[in-house]
C-alpha cells in the first residue's frame, strides 16, 4: 500500500496565464496595427478569435465533453491566425483558417495539450494553400485602409518576402521594417512590437529562448551564405530575418509549449532544425514564406528530438554527478 | 545541468506554531495502539480486555523477535479491539484503551552524556523502549543494526531541515531538549559505529540561526539553500554517504538509556488556517486526530484535512484515525483549495524544477497511456515524491502520485487494479 500524496500548495503558475500573456501581445500587435490600417484588422482578429472559439465549442458539444474555452487556447490559436493574415484578407479565409485548426489540427487529436501539430500555423498552412491570392495579397501601409468589407480599390503591393522570392532587390529602409511600415501580415510586420513582446515573453518565462536563439542564428547564417539578393550581404540578413512570419513565428509558434521540446538542449536542435527548414522552405518552395510550412514539418519530430535529448543530458548529468 | 537552480522557492509559513513551547496534551479520553501495521509488523496482544496497563507497560508481544513491542502509552484499561483503515499504514488492528492519565516524559535539570554504555547496551535499550523513527517510520533499532553492519557510513545526521512550509515539530522538540538530543545523537553513532554525527538545522531564516548558536559549530550542519527540496542535507565532505535519524527518535534514545523510558508520545505540529491556536502538541501514540486538532482549537468548518506538511501530506477525512509514530504534523484548511484539473499544456515547468532531471509529464503520458513498457526508459523509480513538479503544475495535475505509481508499475504490461 502506497500513500497517496495530494499536492496542496501551489506555487506556480495557471494555464490561463501562459495563455493571457500571448493575448496581450496580440492586442498591442492589433492596436499597433488599427494605427496603420485602421479598423478593419481589428475586426478581422475579432472575427477570427470568434469563430476559433465558436469551431471549438461545437467540438466539445458534438464530442460530449465540457467545454474548454477556460484555459484561453482557442484565443490564442484564432488570435495568432489573425495576425498572419493580411489586412485585406477576405473574412471568410481568415474564417476557414480557423475552422481549420481548431477542426483538423487540434480537436481531433484531443484538444488542447495533446495537438501533434500547431493549430495556428495548421489553419495559416491551409489557407495560404487554398487562397493564396486572399491570404498574400497586402496593401500599402502608407495610404491606410479606410474601406471596411469591400476591399477590391485596394491596389495591392509586394511584400519583403515576396520580393526576396522573386530574387528582386527590395529597397526598404531598415526603419521601415522595424516600424512596420511595410506590405505584411497584420502582426508580423512590426518588428520592434515583435521584439519588445518577446522580451516581456521571457522575462514572465512565458517562452523560453532555448529554441528561438539557435533558430534565428541558423536563419542568418544560412541567408549569409547564400543570400537571395543582391548587394550588401548582412542588409540581405536583415531582410530576411525581418520579412515574413520568421520573427513572428520563431516567437509564438516555436514557443508553443504543447507542439515543440521541453527539455532545454531538444529545443537547440528543435530552433536549429526549423531555421534550417524555414531557408529551405524560401529557396525551394512555392510560396514566399514557408515558416509555417517549416513548423509544421517539426512538429512531429518534437517529441522524439525531446526523448533523445533528454537521454543523452540525463545519461551525462548521472556520469557527473558520480564523478562529483 | 546545474541541479542547484531546480526545486521551486521555499515557502516557509513555521509562524506562530515555531514561536509557542510546546504544549502536553493532558486529557486524552482513549488512545488507539495498533498491534500491526499493514505487513510491517505484528504483535501478539498479551493484555485481557478491561485490564489496566500502566503507561510504559508492554502491551503486545512481536511475533517476529527482530519487531519492538507495542508499549502502551497512557495509563488505562483495555477496552477492546478495533479495527481501521489508515491512509499510511493500511488496515490496523488496535487496541483501544480509556486512558486515566498521561505523564509526558521528563529530563534531568542538567542532562549529562550517558558513561559506560556500550553499543549492545543501546541497541538492548532502543529495542525494549520500541523506538520508531519519525523521519521514515522505521524501528530505530533496524537501521542502527543496518548501519553497524554494513559499517561504511562515515557521518550520522540528525535531521531537523523541515524544508515544507508549516512543519516545526523537530525544530521545537531540538529548542526544548537540545542537549539530550545532542547526546541521543551521539549515542545512536556510538551504537552503530558511526565516527562523526551532525545536526542538520535550516539557517536560511533567523530562528533556525538563533537555535544553531546554542551549538558548537562543528556539531551543526547548516543549510542556507532556499530552495524545496533540500538535498544538501550532507556535509560536502560525506556526501551521498551519510544516515539520517530523527530528532524526536534521537531524544527517545537517549531517555531510553538514561531511565529507560520507553517512547510513548510524539510532538506533532497542528497548524493551518482551520485551527485558532497553532502550535506543537506533545501526544500520547494512538491520541485520535480529533483530540489533537480540539485541543488546539479547531474551526468547526474544515475543508481539507492533511496528514504531514502541504507538499507532501496525505488527504485524510476520518478524524478518528490515531497518531502514530512517524506522524509529526496535522493541517486543517477551511478551503479546501482544489483547483480543476486541465490536461497538459506541455510547458515543461515539472521537467524544469526535478531535482532528479526526471521528465514527470512524459512519465505521466505514458502511464496514462498504458505503456508500461516504455516507463522503465524514462527511470520513474528515482523520484522521490517531493512534490515540486505538482506544486507548479500549471494544469493542477497530481503529477507526483502518477509517477509514483509509475514506479510501482513499471515493466508489467497489467494494468494496477490497486487492490494490494
Amino acid at each position: 500500500m502506497e500513500p497517496i500524496i495530494t499536492p496542496s500548495l501551489r506555487v506556480g503558475r495557471s494555464v490561463i496565464s501562459y495563455s493571457f500573456d500571448v493575448l496581450l501581445i496580440i492586442a498591442c500587435l492589433t492596436v499597433y496595427s488599427y494605427v496603420i490600417y485602421g479598423l478593419r484588422p481589428v475586426l478581422l482578429t475579432l472575427i477570427t478569435i470568434g469563430t476559433a472559439m465558436l469551431c471549438e465549442a461545437i467540438a466539445c458539444l458534438l464530442s460530449r465533453r465540457r467545454l474548454t474555452f477556460g484555459d484561453g487556447t482557442a484565443l490564442v490559436t484564432g488570435g495568432l491566425i489573425a495576425m498572419m493574415m493580411s489586412p485585406i484578407t477576405p473574412v471568410w479565409a481568415a474564417m476557414a483558417a480557423a475552422a481549420f485548426a481548431i477542426w483538423v489540427a487540434k480537436m481531433p487529436f484531443g484538444g488542447s495539450g495533446r495537438n501533434i501539430f500547431n493549430p495556428a500555423a495548421a489553419g495559416v498552412a491551409f489557407a495560404t494553400f487554398c487562397f493564396p491570392r486572399s491570404v498574400l495579397t497586402y496593401p500599402n501601409p502608407d495610404q491606410g485602409l479606410r474601406l471596411l468589407w469591400d476591399t477590391t480599390a485596394v491596389i495591392p503591393q509586394e511584400s519583403v518576402a515576396s520580393v526576396l522570392k522573386s530574387g528582386g532587390a527590395s529597397f526598404e529602409t531598415p526603419m521601415n521594417m522595424l516600424f512596420g511600415n511595410t506590405p505584411g501580415a497584420i502582426g508580423a510586420t512590426t518588428i520592434l512590437v515583435l521584439l519588445a513582446g518577446l522580451i516581456y515573453l521571457a522575462c514572465r518565462r512565458t517562452v523560453s529562448l532555448h529554441a528561438f536563439i539557435p533558430y534565428v542564428l541558423t536563419c542568418a547564417v544560412i541567408a549569409l551564405v547564400f543570400p537571395r539578393t543582391g548587394g550588401n550581404l548582412l542588409n540581405g540578413v536583415f531582410l530576411e530575418l525581418t520579412s515574413g512570419l520568421l520573427l513572428f513565428g520563431g516567437i509564438f509558434m516555436l514557443n508553443d509549449p504543447t507542439t515543440t521540446p521541453h527539455h532545454a538542449s531538444g529545443r537547440v536542435i528543435f530552433g536549429i532544425l526549423t531555421g534550417i527548414a524555414v531557408m529551405l522552405m524560401r529557396h525551394f518552395g512555392r510560396f514566399e514564406d514557408g515558416v509555417c510550412f517549416a513548423i509544421l514539418l517539426m512538429n512531429p519530430l518534437s517529441s522524439v528530438i525531446d526523448r533523445a535529448a533528454w537521454q543523452v543530458s540525463h545519461f551525462v548529468e548521472k556520469r557527473w554527478l558520480h564523478r562529483v | 545541468m546545474n541541479s542547484a537552480k531546480r526545486g521551486i522557492p521555499m515557502l516557509l509559513d513555521k509562524g506562530v506554531a515555531a514561536a509557542k513551547p510546546i504544549v502536553v496534551l493532558g486529557d486524552v479520553k482513549r488512545v488507539y495502539l495498533p498491534l500491526s501495521y499493514g505487513d510491517q509488523r505484528r504483535c501478539r496482544p498479551v493484555v485481557k480486555d478491561f485490564d489496566t496497563v500502566m503507561a510504559g507497560s508492554v502491551l503486545a508481544e512481536p511475533i517476529d523477535l527482530d519487531d519492538v513491542p507495542l508499549i502502551s502509552s497512557v495509563t488505562g484499561v483495555v477496552a477492546g479491539m478495533s479495527e481501521m483503515f489508515h491512509p499510511l499504514y493500511g488496515q490496523l488492528t488496535c487496541s483501544a484503551i480509556d486512558a486515566m492519565l498521561f505523564e509526558s516524559p521528563t529530563d534531568p535539570v542538567t542532562p549529562t552524556m550517558p558513561e559506560d554504555v556500550d553499543a549492545d547496551t543501546i541497541m538492548k535499550c532502543c529495542k525494549q523502549a520500541g523506538i520508531v523513527d519519525e523521519l521514515d517510520g522505521v524501528q530505530l533499532h533496524l537501521k542502527l543494526a543496518d548501519w553497524a553492519a554494513t559499517g561504511t557510513t562515515p557521518c550520522l545526521i540528525a535531521d531537523a531541515t523541515e524544508p515544507e512550509p508549516f512543519q516545526s515539530s523537530a525544530y521545537a522538540v531540538l529548542r526544548a531538549h537540545s542537549k539530550p538530543v545532542q547526546f541521543g545523537l551521539r549515542l545512536a553513532a556510538l551504537a552503530a559505529g558511526i565516527p562523526a554525527t551532525r545536526i542538520a538545522l535550516q539557517t536560511s531564516y533567523s530562528r533556525g540561526r538563533k537555535l544553531a548558536e546554542r551549538f558548537d559549530p562543528n556539531d551543526i550542519h547548516s543549510i542556507r539553500r532556499r530552495r524545496y527540496p533540500l538535498f544538501d542535507k550532507e556535509p560536502a565532505e560525506y556526501r551521498g554517504q551519510c544516515g539520517f535519524i530523527g530528532v524526536q527518535a534521537c531524544l527517545a534514545l537517549y531517555r531510553a538509556v538514561t531511565d529507560g523510558t520507553p517512547q510513548t508520545s510524539t510532538v506533532i505540529t497542528v497548524t493551518g488556517d482551520a485551527i485558532d491556536e497553532p502550535r506543537n502538541l506533545l501526544v500520547p501514540f494512538g491520541t485520535p486526530i480529533e483530540a489533537a486538532l480540539q485541543a488546539c482549537g479547531v474551526d468547526k468548518t474544515v475543508g481539507l484535512l492533511l496528514l504531514g506538511d502541504a507538499l507532501s501530506g496525505v488527504e485524510i477525512t476520518d478524524r478518528s484515525l490515531p497518531i502514530l509514530p512517524g506522524m509529526t504534523c496535522l493541517l486543517a484548511f477551511s478551503d479546501p483549495i482544489k483547483k480543476r484539473m486541465r490536461s497538459c499544456i506541455g510547458c515543461g515547468q515539472c521537467a524544469a524544477v526535478c531535482h532528479k532531471g526526471l521528465l514527470p509529464y512524459e512519465i505521466a503520458r505514458r502511464y496514462e497511456n498504458l505503456q508500461y513498457e516504455r516507463l522503465s526508459a524514462l527511470e520513474p523509480q528515482e523520484c522521490d515524491a517531493c512534490a515540486a513538479c505538482s506544486a507548479v503544475c500549471p494544469a493542477h495535475r497530481p503529477l507526483v502520485q502518477t509517477v509514483q505509481q509509475a514506479a510501482h508499475s513499471m515493466g508489467t504490461i497489467f494494468v494496477d487494479w490497486g487492490d494490494e
